[in-house]
């Protein structure tokens, strides 16, 4: 239900006691008027009676005619709504203004009559009987000395007393309703004024708190209620926006970081829903949309372990923590489940770490550690197999132990040389080696390369030539060090191809790069082993019986990426490899 | 009130069933891997844990009957709830299709043979990747999903075709190991069972939300029934 308007409910009752007050003042001024208009019209007939009395005695005592008591009554004209009759003691009416004679019954019963003949002058209202309407009645005794020798009676209609009444209630109500009007008038516009503000006020609030932003009211300057409830409000504002604007940034802020981190975080309210999940926990979950309505846990991260992790925490209250292999994203992941506590209760924090790469590095550490051993325990355990053999022939053939010796000694720089690789490997990687890098003539490493690998290409049966021109661009590089790299590849392209085979070693221009390639004709690598061909003691041959450390393509990587260049290959299986490094050109 | 109350009952079975789901993802991708590793105490852990996947199965049972028995849910939800029911024995299957290739490993011990494991390993992941999609498609009545989802069984059984004809090939030439390259042929099937099982799954969905049965099934072409 609608409520009453404010000034109604402030006029209302202001004009009810206004009308009440003026009903009650009209019924008393009416009753009053009523009394005096009555009292005054008594005293008017009386005296008229008593005029009437003096008049008729002479003629009811010389006993002249009815006739001449009429004319007597009906003289009586100057107050046409007065009505006079004469009346004898015995009841007889001997004169009569409102009616004839003849029709008069005899009026001896009348109270007022009766009063008169009593000696007394007396008024009375009642309904009479000759002209059926109320009359008031004023009657006194005609005298003759102190014998009553008749009555003269006047009267006049009530009616005309109650018009007049009417008149002036008609006045009061006039004035009344008047008064009711000014001061309904009055009303609307003192509480108007005060509660215009107040609306104007309202609709300002109302269309500030619809707004976007919440703006400060228009500034009301008066000093009254209304203007201090403004400032209020503005001050009221003021701090709300302040408050907003800092939750805004805390908010930005914090889904910077939320958004920002690497570390996957999920936010589980107590009902067990997802409240916040970040990208990265999306990302490594392979979330590809989160459903709408708060969705639980399982629904978004499809993995029952993280399930049983929260599960654990929200029982156990504590942090808990698990790894997990997802076999089907690759990924190995750290989850940790920790409770909100009182900040929120109930609700558990998950942190996910990706530890996919850090595994990874791991178990190439492992690796290393063992293919290290491996490596130096074959030379080792062949030593071992020497040196017990020379023991037992030693003292019984010197001649065969001198060949022992020999042998040992290069099973020895084989180690040495391992070992130097190990060194030198270490080196490169931990940026520790000092690189003169400085512009050169590429012909300055690639001659020496070639010229030094001819020998042992002829021997295996294999065809080294060059394919680049007299004059090539200067490089950027240590020319020492390249040139270790461009034997190790000619090492290696001996190595697995086979007699009547043919390498070339080219060399050309593309896009501000030398790229140096060696190309064979060997047996290729397998597309399995490609992407692990420069990794350390990566061996395409599993048997290891070629030899060689494995270490050689990994210190070429790290010195062709110490000058800023690449080193990759192509290789078809079964016929050939091709190895090319790149080099910044000088200048 | 009740009906609030018979929503957040379904949902939390929805959960159970989203838990188990995972549950049977991990055990197959563990299986193949186990089979591609040979390693037998893994085959034995994932073997046993199949244990928890059946207890999971009955959970989900009793509670979808104890909601039934109590609630009398109508129309919509009841179609749901028999759903949850079927889904949950369709899952516990696929959870003995993972443990079936374990108890292969674990038969197989150390014996040298050639398996074709990218065809298994390509086939699991087709497989599972179905099945996460699928129930995914169940849980949000994504009927349309559900509807696409089986043409993928097609790349399954290429790939089972391709290892069937490895496996095969590999008997013919080297009848020794015949034994245990049959037990191979079991890993194939299974797997290839598994993404048929994805199929029923869509059909349920299928029907929950449209209250039509929908014959999904992409017959393969030159496969021998099982």
């Amino acid at each position: 239900m609608k409520s009453l308007p404010y000034a109604w409910k402030v006029v209302l009752p202001f004009l009810i006691l206004l009308l009440l007050s003026l009903v009650i003042i009209n019924i008393f001024v009416s009753t009053a008027v009523f009394d005096f208009a009555t009292q005054n019209w008594e005293q008017r007939l009386l005296q008229m009676a008593h005029l009437y009395a003096d008049n008729a005695a002479p003629l009811i005592l010389k006993g002249a005619p009815y006739s001449d008591v009429q004319t007597l009554t009906l003289s009586q004209k100057e107050n046409s709504d007065v009505r006079v009759t004469i009346i004898l003691p015995d009841g007889t009416v001997i004169g009569e203004s409102a009616a004839p004679l003849l029709l008069l019954e005899n009026h001896l019963l009348r109270p007022e009559v009766q009063a008169a003949l009593s000696g007394r002058s007396d008024t009375e209202i009642r309904q009479s009987v000759t002209l059926n309407d109320e009359l008031l009645y004023a009657a006194v005794p005609i005298k003759d000395g102190s014998k009553i020798i008749g009555v003269a009676r006047l009267s006049i209609s009530t009616s005309l007393l109650h018009q007049q009444i009417r008149t002036i209630t008609n006045v009061n109500l006039g004035i009344m309703l008047t008064a009711v009007l000014i001061a309904i008038a009055l009303a609307v516009l003192l509480t108007s004024r005060g509660i215009n503000p107040l609306r104007r006020l309202t609709a300002q609030v109302q269309s500030v708190s619809q707004g976007q932003e919440l703006a400060t009211l228009p500034a009301n300057l008066e000093n009254d209620e209304i203007g201090v409830l403004t400032t209020s409000f503005n001050d009221l504002i003021t701090r709300l926006n302040t408050e907003i604007s800092n939750l805004k940034s805390e908010q930005a802020t914090l889904d910077a970081v939320l958004s920002n981190m690497t570390d996957g975080a999920i936010i589980i309210s107590r009902e067990g829903t997802v409240e916040l999940i970040n990208e990265a926990a999306m990302d490594l979950f392979d979330v590809k949309q989160v459903p709408a309505n708060h969705p639980s846990l399982i629904e978004v991260i499809r993995n029952h372990q993280v399930y049983d992790l929260w599960m654990k925490s929200v029982d156990s209250g504590k942090t808990e923590e698990a790894t997990l292999d997802l076999l089907l994203e690759k990924r190995y992941l750290q989850v940790i489940a920790s409770s909100l506590g009182a900040s929120m209760p109930g609700a558990t924090l998950i942190l996910v770490q990706d530890l996919t790469r850090l595994r990874r590095l791991e178990s190439i550490r492992r690796d290393f550690v063992s293919n290290a051993s491996h490596e130096l325990r074959t030379p080792l355990a062949s030593l071992k197999a020497l040196t017990e053999t020379a023991q037992e022939s030693l003292p019984d053939d010197p001649k065969n132990a001198s060949h022992f010796l020999f042998l040992m000694n290069d099973e020895i720089d084989n180690m040495t040389q391992m070992v130097e690789e190990f060194l030198e490997l270490a080196k490169i990687e931990s940026g520790k080696v000092p690189f003169n890098i400085s512009p050169v003539d590429p012909l300055t490493f690639l001659q020496p390369s070639v010229e030094r690998m001819k020998p042992q290409a002829d021997r295996a049966g294999i065809k080294l030539s060059t394919g680049y021109q007299e004059s090539l661009p200067h490089v950027l590089a240590d020319a020492p060090r390249i040139q270790e790299v461009v034997v190790n590849l000619l090492h290696n392209a001996i190595k697995f191809t086979a007699p009547g085979g043919a390498i070339m070693v080219e060399a050309r221009v593309a896009s501000n790069m030398l790229e140096v390639s060696v190309s064979d004709t060997g047996v290729g690598i397998k597309p399995a082993d490609l992407d692990r061909i420069f990794e350390r003691f990566y061996k395409t041959d599993k048997a290891r019986t070629t030899g060689g450390t494995g270490l050689g393509l990994s210190i070429a990587r790290h010195t062709v990426e110490a000058h800023r260049g690449k080193i990759w290959v192509e290789s078809v299986e079964g016929q050939g490899s091709t190895f090319t490094f790149s080099l910044p050109l000088a200048g | 009130m009740a009906r609030e109350n018979l929503n957040l009952q379904i949902h939390l079975i929805q959960d159970e069933l989203l838990v188990m789901g995972s549950m049977v993802e991990q055990a197959t991708l563990q299986a193949v891997q186990a089979l591609k590793n040979r390693d037998i105490n893994a085959a034995r852990l994932i073997y046993n844990n199949d244990r928890q996947i059946n207890e999971k199965r009955y959970a989900v049972e009793s509670a979808v009957l104890i909601l039934i028995a109590t609630q009398q849910p109508l129309a919509h939800d009841l179609r749901l709830l028999a759903a949850m029911l079927e889904i949950s024995s369709e899952l516990e299957r696929m959870g003995d299709y993972a443990k079936g290739i374990c108890k292969v490993v674990i038969n197989l011990k150390d014996i040298e043979l050639p398996i074709p494991v990218k065809e298994f390993e390509l086939m699991a992941e087709k497989a599972v990747n179905m099945f996460h999609r699928a129930l995914a498609a169940f849980v949000s009545e994504d009927f349309q999903t559900a509807r696409a989802i089986p043409a993928d069984d097609d790349q399954v059984d290429q790939l089972f075709i391709q290892a069937q004809h490895f496996i095969v090939h590999t008997m013919l030439e080297k009848p020794a190991i015949l034994d245990h390259m049959n037990l191979l042929l079991w890993v194939a099937h299974n797997l290839e069972r598994m993404a048929d099982r994805v199929t029923n799954i869509c059909e349920r969905t299928y029907f929950i939300a449209t209250g039509e049965f929908l014959e999904l099934e992409t017959e393969p072409k030159d496969i021998q029934g099982d």
